[in-house]
């Protein structure tokens, strides 16, 4: 698989991401002058000793009228006092910074997820899940190591680098300047690295996506690739995936070595130039001995901070290359846009009362060039109906379902909720609030959280007790279902669910819906079997369910279709029949047809073998 | 893999117990299964028939007890014996994050026509050939960009081009039209040496497809025998089909 990496990796200069970054966290500003004066405090203080050390040789030990030792008592109490300082001020700010970047970076995250959930059904099917995850968890976190350790170390070398350079200036120029002969070079070559290093670290991030992909993917179809002892080859996926990371870190770690050894490289070459320059010149009498041994400590202050820059910027590029793909996310316009936050000033609600649905000749399709998934679809369901939607699979039952939604937003035409009495409005100008408070769907199996009973159920309506809850499930003649759970509403559910029946996931699914109290259902049937306790209970729960409400539900069953208000026969995108089950049934078409043919199916009679397909 | 007819399937004994769990849950499971016979597995929700489905294709093995194809322990069997003769379809179907031709040849030296002919029985030709890059699309990762249906017929065509000798479903038709269902079973029975199908079914269409019937409760292979003679002597097997075909809409 090739790796392709976002257009802006390339566009965008590391400086630019990270201040349009900065402007998205704008908890991180808080407090930074404080944070920032402390950090001055932290850098100065490392000059100390080498001053320390000057002051001693050449004005203590080297005093006109022999050492002079409560001048050299006073000095270094001075300069432990100093030191201790500088200890107190690396604390404080660094317990500032872990505060400012952990705030920050929650934030952060907060938006990615939200924006993710606001990128609509299409979007999420391009993109790999497992990459989205890892965008929102291991790319902050890359973040916040960088904000946390790399961001400190490079804010406190920058500073000591500065001071112990003004330093060195204020003691000789000369060796100064050899120092700086030194790590100029460097500088540059720094600079090639860096964009180097901004290219192997993405590398190395989407690497890390795939194989957590390829793992995820092992585990979950564990069965499937037992069943065509295909083990080898899914092995050899992952192995291909390892190898691939592998490779790729490999790679990066070469560069980023490169960086180190070349500071490495730099730092001795000053040490030795320093030596050799420090004797000349102190034998012609320009510098003292105290002012050369006070220059080599203050050489390992410059050399230490070049060192470290390396592996700052090493870290650096890997957080900007992580930021960059946050922001990307974050940049992604969702192809369906809530106008709260297009135009936060108009009102944006569902006209009031029960909900009908208007088609304006809709069309839809999952891709450019793909086969319409709907064809010009042009029709009224009025408040309170009860419509079935039926057809065969891929007919385009279920985009029909998603447009209702707005999971997905129609190629041409629009899509209206409301009624002829409090009129109509047009899905892309209704808030999400307002939409989602509206307009439920239950899905065919729904999300269940690993949570208990009574909290998947109010995901429906957040907030309310678990008396409520129980008194729902009342409602909807599912009690003694729910005092048979171990701990009734308290029972946990497991993840995803798991110690449910697929059926009593539906049950949770629908007592969700209740509680939301939504004036449009969309209903997608599940195509499993449920056993018949479950499927009886089940039946009751929906009727109550759908009683007052307009309700379109995407039937896989025959007795489905029978109780609806309304049947709409789907077929190639097209609406092809829509009545009632007792009008359709009798007329020749393709309700006719699948109605036959459920009712082989349910009567145990052999479909006739050899007929084309209907 | 594709020579020899049906395999013949045996089990003696089996039984299966989850770890952590006290109740079995299948027990002392013995029956037959003839080469080229039909069966349908049927029973309550929980009565261990999803757990049989993964003992025939050893999915898992037995605790107590063997289970034997062509008279030959599964356990004796060389590694990838069982797979190249015998293919499963789960209820929820899997597909690998690549291309729909890689889903069902799963790298397996299948011709293109061969995987169009698989998908045409399985009913997935029209939306195959509909999507855009054909069977070099990518179908995502878990098969997110297609619907269940879909996914199914596709795991449908990945067992049907392996020509198996055993077919085992675990209710893995439920997305797919009656019609289809039969037109799969057909194509795997309708050569001179039809293959072994094992099918955990619900529906009466699928049922009256097998030659014969195996009733399950509570981990235990009750009764066996044709539809009807099941419907007569089993007052189980009568409520529960009856119950399953009020679901759908229609009274036995």
């Amino acid at each position: 698989m090739t790796v392709t990496l976002p257009d802006e990796d390339r566009k965008e200069g590391a400086l630019k991401t990270l201040r349009r970054g900065l402007r998205m966290m704008p908890e991180f500003r808080r407090g930074l002058p404080l944070t920032i004066l402390l950090a001055v405090l932290a850098t100065a203080g490392r000059v100390v000793v080498p001053i320390a050390v000057q002051q001693v040789l050449d004005r203590g030990i080297g005093a006109d009228g022999g050492p002079d030792l409560d001048f050299v008592t006073w000095v270094v109490l001075a300069c432990a006092v100093v030191v201790v300082l500088t200890a107190v001020a690396v604390y404080r700010m660094n317990l500032r910074l872990f505060r400012t970047t952990e705030t920050a970076l929650a934030g952060l995250r907060v938006r990615a997820f939200r924006h993710v959930h606001d990128l609509s059904a299409v979007h999420q099917q391009g993109d790999k899940r497992g990459g989205l995850v890892s965008r929102v968890t291991s790319d902050v976190d890359q973040l916040s190591q960088f904000m946390q350790w790399g961001g400190v170390l490079g804010l406190i070398s920058f500073g000591q680098l500065l001071v112990a350079t003004v330093v060195m200036f204020f003691y000789s120029w000369q060796l100064t300047l050899v120092v700086l002969a030194c790590f100029v070079p460097l500088g540059i070559a720094v600079r090639w690295f860096a964009a180097k290093l901004a290219v192997v670290y993405g590398v190395v991030r989407e690497r890390i996506g795939d194989l957590l992909a390829a793992v995820s993917e092992s585990v979950v179809g564990a069965s499937t690739v037992r069943a065509y002892g295909v083990r080898e080859r899914t092995a050899e996926r992952i192995d291909g995936a390892i190898d691939r990371h592998y490779r790729a870190a490999v790679d990066a770690q070469r560069v980023a070595v490169g960086v180190f050894v070349s500071g490495e490289f730099a730092a001795a070459l000053a040490n030795a130039a320093l030596v050799v320059a420090g004797v000349y010149l102190g034998l012609a009498g320009d510098i003292t001995a105290g002012t050369l041994v006070a220059f080599l400590f203050l050489v390992t202050l410059f050399v230490a901070p070049v060192q470290t820059a390396s592996e700052v910027i090493n870290e650096a590029q890997n957080a900007v290359a992580g930021f960059r793909r946050v922001l990307d996310i974050i940049d992604t316009e969702p192809d369906v846009q809530d106008p709260a936050i297009t135009d936060p000033d108009g009102t944006h609600h569902l006209p009031a009362g029960v909900l009908g649905v208007r088609f304006e000749h809709v069309t839809f399709r999952y891709a450019p060039g793909a086969r319409k998934a709907l064809d010009d679809i042009d029709l009224t369901i009025a408040p309170r109906r009860r419509v079935a939607i039926v057809g065969e699979t891929g007919s385009g039952k279920t985009t029909f379902a998603k447009l209702v939604t707005r999971l997905m937003d129609p190629v041409e035409g629009r899509v209206l909720l409301g009624s002829d009495d409090a009129g109509w409005v047009a899905l892309p100008d209704v808030a999400f609030e307002s939409l989602r408070a509206r307009v439920v769907m239950v899905p065919q199996d729904g999300f269940l959280f690993d949570a208990t009973v009574a909290d998947n159920v109010r995901y429906g309506r957040p907030g309310i007790p678990d008396d409520a809850v129980a008194a729902a499930f009342d409602d909807l003649g599912l009690t003694d279902w729910v005092t048979g759970l171990p701990a009734g509403v308290a029972s946990p559910v497991g993840q995803r669910g798991e110690s449910l029946s697929a059926g009593e996931r539906q049950l949770v699914a629908v007592a969700r819906a209740y509680v939301a109290d939504p004036d449009l259902l969309v209903l997608d049937e599940a195509t499993s079997a449920v056993d018949p306790a479950t499927e009886q209970r089940l039946t009751r729960a929906l009727d109550t369910l759908t009683a007052g409400r307009t309700t379109l539900t995407i039937a896989h069953r025959l007795s489905t279709a029978e109780r609806a208000d309304e049947v709409l026969v789907v077929d190639s995108g097209h609406v092809v029949q829509r009545g009632s089950h007792a009008e359709l049934v009798g007329v020749e078409g393709t309700y006719a047809r699948l109605h036959a043919s459920w009712r082989r199916a349910s009567a145990g009679e052999p479909e006739p073998v050899g007929r084309p397909r209907p | 893999m594709t020579g020899g007819g049906g395999a013949a399937l045996g089990l003696q004994g089996v039984g299966y117990t989850f770890a952590g769990v006290e109740r079995p849950a299948v027990r002392d499971v013995t029956f037959d299964v003839p080469a080229g016979r039909t069966v349908a597995v049927v029973g309550p929700t929980g009565s261990g028939k999803s757990t049989l489905a993964g003992l025939l294709v050893r999915l898992v093995d037995p605790v107590d007890g063997t289970v034997l194809m062509d008279g030959l322990d599964l356990r004796r069997l060389r590694e990838g014996q069982v797979s190249d003769s015998a293919a499963f379809v789960a209820q929820q179907a899997f597909l690998f994050d690549d291309t729909v031709r890689g889903n069902i040849t799963l790298g397996g030296p299948f011709s293109d026509e061969e995987v169009w002919a698989a998908l045409r029985v399985a009913a997935a030709d029209d939306f195959v050939s509909a999507l855009p890059q054909g069977l070099d699309t990518h179908v995502g990762e878990r098969g997110a960009s297609l619907s269940g249906g879909q996914r199914q017929r596709l795991a449908l065509a990945r067992a049907i081009v392996r020509r198996p000798r055993l077919l085992v479903l675990d209710d893995a038709t439920s997305a797919v039209d009656p019609a289809v269902e039969a037109r799969i079973l057909d194509a795997l029975r309708s050569s001179d040496s039809p293959a072994t199908v094992v099918v955990v079914a619900y529906r009466q269409a699928t049922i009256a497809l097998a030659d014969e019937v195996v009733w399950f409760e509570r981990g235990r292979a009750v009764a066996r025998g044709s539809h009807a003679y099941l419907l007569g002597e089993v007052p189980g097997y009568a409520d529960l089909v009856r119950a399953y075909s009020q679901a759908e809409g229609v009274s036995a």
